[in-house]
């Protein structure tokens, strides 16, 4: 079964690029452009990993993420959070949110493989 | 590092994206230096603190004892008092200690949630919960006093109400007039709304970055002067420098000068026309030379006006290739398709030519403009008035189209006289079928030579069957009256005859039986030829056979003083399953071969069994060795085909018609055996013959009178013979009338069916029926006869002329029990009666008399004793009869020759002793052939007196002849 991605960035056409970019890989990507869609996503569905913006218009992600690690169902979930190189708080407020990596952008795509592969193994 | 391929389709969208970004970018930029210069206001610049420090410092609460407040000040004071209170921004006043001075409205109310009045006279200690805090901005106020100039500080503060904000604070020196520092005033403001906006800005260029940077392709927004202001990861890394060593810089300082001047001219270019630019080209970088595909662009503000220009640059090096090698391979197909000699058509499946040749448009007469135009239906208007059957042609295509994975061939015939073969099958692209390959081969010369090699062939055909039909009618043409010569001859023999008469019969005899010789090998050859030479499987005693081959050769063998030897090597079964006429006919021709090239020495004949124990079959070998002229090996390679003889020479000298070792061949093969020659020349040749047998059906003693020519029969016997042909009749009847049987006749077919039809008991045993005959013939009189009587009740055999399969078969189809074929041989005729009539017939009772087993030599009284083929039919007479007839014809020929030596008639003599000597030859009687050769030897010399001392020993081998003490007689004793 492939392993299922969900993406939450409100930049639909970055949603579009790691979409390309996993799709190449073998993971399936279910896109979200905000909080609220991104927890109804979570609650709906199996995921294998999330990867989180944290600017997002209605929530921001350390939210989010405090969210899914509250939630028992999703506690576990691997969670990449994707922040500005300018904002050095925003790592430590990541980490104490329950974020697992970090991917600063602008990054490539390879970086974020590199991230996912790290956490979830190799897609089969 | 994971290198994401991007599909063309998601590129282009990617593409299209990127113009929307670029626009964003540049707006970013624009607003980003907006941002910086709203955020770094110069502490000069602000009207509030530099313009007039002596307003700033002057805060409500500190009134300077020195100076007398007067109206005006008064009212300056409330100016000032409102105008700080009046703005949003916070502003306070501290003195060198921390302590506060003073502040405006929206500091306390805001910030601190305390009334002025409380604030004055507090440090941030008392007034901050947060200690670090409070340190921290002591920490600032020190620092600007230290520093005696304007800090500027971003800084997250808690409120009262627990929100957080970010604000924006200038602390400057608070001077007295003699500019020593006394304290610092504050200027703050809440920057939390800005931020927010800066960092999404920021959030927005990181993700138009990383996009750009994510794509395969160079990107790049320049200036209008041709600076560079944003660049993608992949354009850092074609050019090879640092980010920052790129922004701002122009293309003269990243290229070399041509270039860099080209790009620069591209620009303008784009910029004046305000239209995109393609351009397709080969740079150098890295390693060699890369193709790329640039597109630029402009950038216009909101007015319109050209800010700058936008570019992206494909690295199609890869497609290039592709397109190069598509170029290969279109002009190989090309190349292919007009260099094969068929017409070739590939067609879309909406009916659109794909791909044709020249030769197809050549066949159909298509001119090649109007093939351009690609479409199916142009062939169909256009060529279907050429073809033969235009119905046809479309038929078939129409077929097609309902079944796209069949393959076709067909023929198309033009009216001009052209055949093509028209195949076609479809073309796919992985299994999906996309259109439909067609080939024309022209196969119009192919179709006359096919349809000359008909016309040939049933020629051919024709003429065999003729040449089969003439073969049969001549053997029957020739046959019969031979027959009648042979047979009357037999009968002339019985009577008193003069010795010359007797002479003279003789070699007409041996003449007729010759022509009979060479007629059955002619139709031998020509069985062979149509595949009818069968073989009989009867049981019969092998040493019987051998002894039959030998003494017939021995006969030549003796004339020619050589030595004829029969060995027989391992245990040899007594009875075995085959044809034993064939064999026997194999085994003469090879000797008779062997004696005939050979001058001196010896000849043998040597019987080898092959097979082992168990195997289901008899395996034997005969060998045929003599030490004659021999063969080249030349010679042996012809030696097997009918009609050939080893040379023209050999024929004039030896004789013989040529058929008799290609016969042999095909006999033995069909023993499945095979015969095989090594010879040398001068000094012999040995043929090898391997021949295959069964085992008897039944047991030895089953058959215990076939080697007996004449039978008495035990019960009288009746016989209807019918022939039409009188002599042939005459001499059935006294050949079957002199062993006892009663014979009737009848002359066609309808007679014959009359005699039977008596009813009740059959009145013959059996019937011997000819098959032509007028008025009925044998067939139809045969099935006549089978409506009253069965095959059980009255066997009919028949006599065929032609002796062909065909006619065998008819004859059994027709009811006949057995065939015979015509001259009738007598030995064969009564082996066949004891089959179907179940009897038993007797041998003789002077068995003395027949001592030899093979019976049937015939006694000649020429001098010349003459072939083996010759001896072949020999089975008319009867042994004993022999010897009576030499008896009677030569008895006294030695004392004829001591008369004529007397008489000095030397000639005379000399031709009645080689008489003799050739009667012993023929008899196999070696003393008396010796006897006579000793005679014959002296009279030739001259020596009379010698000869006439030899003739005792003539006399008394010849006596012993006639006792049975010498010739066949005392080989067989």
């Amino acid at each position: 079964m492939k392993q299922r991605i969900l993406v939450v960035e409100d930049e639909e056409s970055l949603i579009m690029l790691v979409t390309i970019i996993l799709t190449a890989q073998g993971y399936e990507v279910v896109g979200a452009r905000d909080g609220g869609t991104a927890l109804r996503e979570l609650a709906g569905g199996r995921f294998d990993l999330v990867l989180l913006d944290v600017m997002l218009p209605d929530m921001d992600g350390f939210e989010i993420c405090r969210k899914i690690r509250e939630e028992p169902v999703t506690s576990q979930l691997p969670v990449i959070m994707l922040t500005a190189r300018k904002s050095r708080g925003d790592q430590s407020e990541g980490r104490q949110a329950g974020a697992d990596a970090f991917i600063t952008k602008p990054f490539k795509g390879a970086a974020v493989v590199e991230a996912m592969r790290a956490l979830i193994g190799l897609n089969q | 590092m994971q290198r994401v391929d991007f599909h063309p389709s998601q590129l282009t969208m990617l593409i299209f994206y990127c113009g929307s970004l670029f626009v964003m970018l540049w707006i970013g930029i624009r607003m980003g230096q907006k941002g910086r210069g709203r955020r770094l206001p110069s502490p000069r610049t602000d009207p509030a603190l530099a313009r007039d420090p002596q307003l700033a410092i002057a805060p409500p609460m500190e009134i300077s004892p020195q100076i007398t407040l007067t109206n005006q000040l008064d009212d300056e004071r409330r100016f000032l008092r409102s105008l700080l209170d009046a703005i949003p921004d916070i502003v306070f006043i501290k003195d060198v200690n921390g302590v506060y001075l003073g502040c405006n409205t929206a500091f306390a109310t805001q910030y601190v949630g305390r009334p002025q009045e409380e604030i004055i006279g507090l440090t941030d200690l008392e007034l901050v919960p947060d200690q670090e805090l409070a340190l921290n901005f002591r920490k600032q106020d020190l620092e600007v006093i230290a520093a005696g100039r304007s800090i500027m500080n971003d800084e997250l503060i808690p409120l009262p109400d627990g929100r957080q904000i970010w604000v924006e604070t200038v602390k400057s020196p608070y001077r007295d007039r003699d500019n020593r520092v006394i304290g610092i005033i504050g200027v703050s403001r809440n920057v939390t709304e800005r931020r927010e906006l800066e960092r999404e800005l920021d959030n927005s260029r990181r993700n138009l970055q990383t996009i750009l940077d994510n794509l395969p392709m160079l990107a790049w927004l320049k200036d209008g002067e041709g600076r560079y202001q944003f660049v993608n990861q992949s354009f850092v890394e074609a050019v090879g420098k640092q980010l920052s060593e790129i922004i701002g810089q122009t293309d003269m300082e990243l290229w070399s000068h041509d270039l860099a001047t080209s790009y620069r001219d591209d620009d303008w270019e784009v910029m004046a026309n305000l239209k995109r630019k393609h351009i397709r080209e080969r740079v150098h970088a890295g390693r060699g030379g890369i193709w790329v595909e640039t597109f630029k662009s402009v950038i216009t503000d909101d007015q319109g006006s050209v800010i700058g220009t936008v570019g992206i640059s494909l690295d199609i090096t890869d497609r290039k290739q592709a397109e190069e090698n598509m170029m290969n391979i279109l002009s190989l197909q090309t190349a292919t398709l007009e260099s094969t000699a068929d017409g070739i058509l590939v067609v879309d499946c909406n009916g659109r030519w794909s791909t044709y040749n020249q030769k197809f448009l050549d066949l159909w007469h298509i001119p090649r403009m109007d093939a351009a135009d690609g479409d199916d239906r142009l062939l169909q208007s256009h060529g279907l008035p050429q073809l033969v059957d235009p119905e046809a042609f479309l038929e078939n295509g129409n077929e097609l189209y309902c079944q796209p994975e069949a393959i076709s061939l067909d023929t198309v015939a033009f009216k001009d006289g052209r055949v093509y073969e028209r195949y076609s099958q479809p073309q796919r692209v992985g299994m999906t079928i996309v259109g439909r390959v067609w080939s024309f081969r022209d196969i119009t010369q192919r179709i006359g030579a096919e349809r000359e090699l008909i016309t040939s062939s049933k020629a051919a055909e024709s003429a065999s069957r003729f040449k089969s039909v003439f073969l049969a009618n001549m053997s029957h043409e020739i046959r019969t009256p031979l027959n009648a010569v042979i047979g009357l001859g037999y009968l002339l023999l019985q009577t008193e005859l003069t010795a010359q008469q007797r002479d003279y019969l003789g070699k007409v005899d041996q003449s007729a039986r010759s022509l009979l010789g060479v007629i059955n090998a002619i139709l031998d050859v020509s069985r062979i030829e149509a595949g009818e030479l069968l073989l009989e499987e009867i049981d019969f005693r092998l040493m019987e056979s051998l002894k039959r081959v030998m003494t017939i050769v021995e006969i030549q063998a003796t004339e020619k003083g050589l030595d004829l030897q029969l060995v027989i090597n391992g245990d040899i079964p007594e009875l075995i399953r085959g044809d034993s006429f064939r064999l026997e006919q194999v085994l003469i021709n090879l000797l008779g071969n062997a004696v005939k090239f050979t001058n001196r020495g010896l000849v043998v004949l040597s019987v080898d069994r092959l097979d082992l124990r168990g195997d289901p079959q008899v395996m034997l070998t005969f060998t045929v060795r003599d030490s004659g002229i021999g063969l080249s090996s030349e010679q042996v390679a012809g030696l097997f085909r009918p009609f050939s003889q080893a040379d023209a020479s050999t024929t004039r000298r030896y004789g013989g018609s040529g058929l008799g070792l290609s016969i042999c061949k095909r006999i033995v093969e069909l023993m499945n055996g095979e015969i095989t020659v090594e010879s040398v020349p001068k000094q012999g040749s040995t043929f090898t013959v391997t021949a295959q047998f069964g085992y008897a059906a039944q047991m030895a003693e089953s058959e215990p009178d076939a080697e007996l020519p004449a039978f008495h029969w035990n019960q009288r016997v009746r016989l209807l013979v019918v022939e039409d042909n009188q002599i042939n009749l005459m001499i059935m009847q006294e050949i079957l009338t002199r062993s006892g049987i009663l014979v009737s006749s009848a002359t066609n077919g309808r007679e014959a069916v009359e005699a039977v039809s008596g009813g009740g008991e059959a009145r013959f045993d059996a019937i011997l029926m000819d098959i032509q005959m007028p008025e009925m013939d044998g067939y139809e009189a045969t099935r006549l006869i089978r409506r009253q009587w069965s095959a059980e009740e009255l066997p009919i055999i028949a006599m065929t002329a032609h002796a062909l399969s065909e006619e065998v078969q008819n004859c059994l189809d027709a009811g006949m029990n057995d065939h015979l074929a015509k001259p009738v041989d007598v030995e064969k005729l009564y082996s066949r009666l004891r089959r179907w009539l179940k009897v038993e017939g007797e041998s003789s009772p002077e068995p003395a008399a027949a001592p030899h087993p093979g019976g049937a030599l015939p006694v000649l009284s020429g001098n010349r004793p003459e072939t083996a083929a010759l001896r072949l039919n020999s089975s008319l007479y009867n042994f004993r009869e022999v010897i009576a007839l030499l008896r009677r014809t030569h008895g006294d020929d030695a004392a004829m020759v001591r008369r004529q030596l007397a008489a000095g008639d030397a000639d005379s003599a000399l031709y009645v002793i080689q008489t003799v000597r050739g009667i012993a030859a023929t008899i196999a009687a070696r003393s008396l052939g010796e006897a006579a050769a000793a005679v014959e030897s002296a009279i030739k010399s001259g020596d009379m007196e010698r000869a006439g001392g030899l003739l005792p020993a003539v006399e008394s081998s010849l006596a012993a002849v006639f006792q049975g003490g010498d010739g066949v007689a005392e080989r067989r004793g």
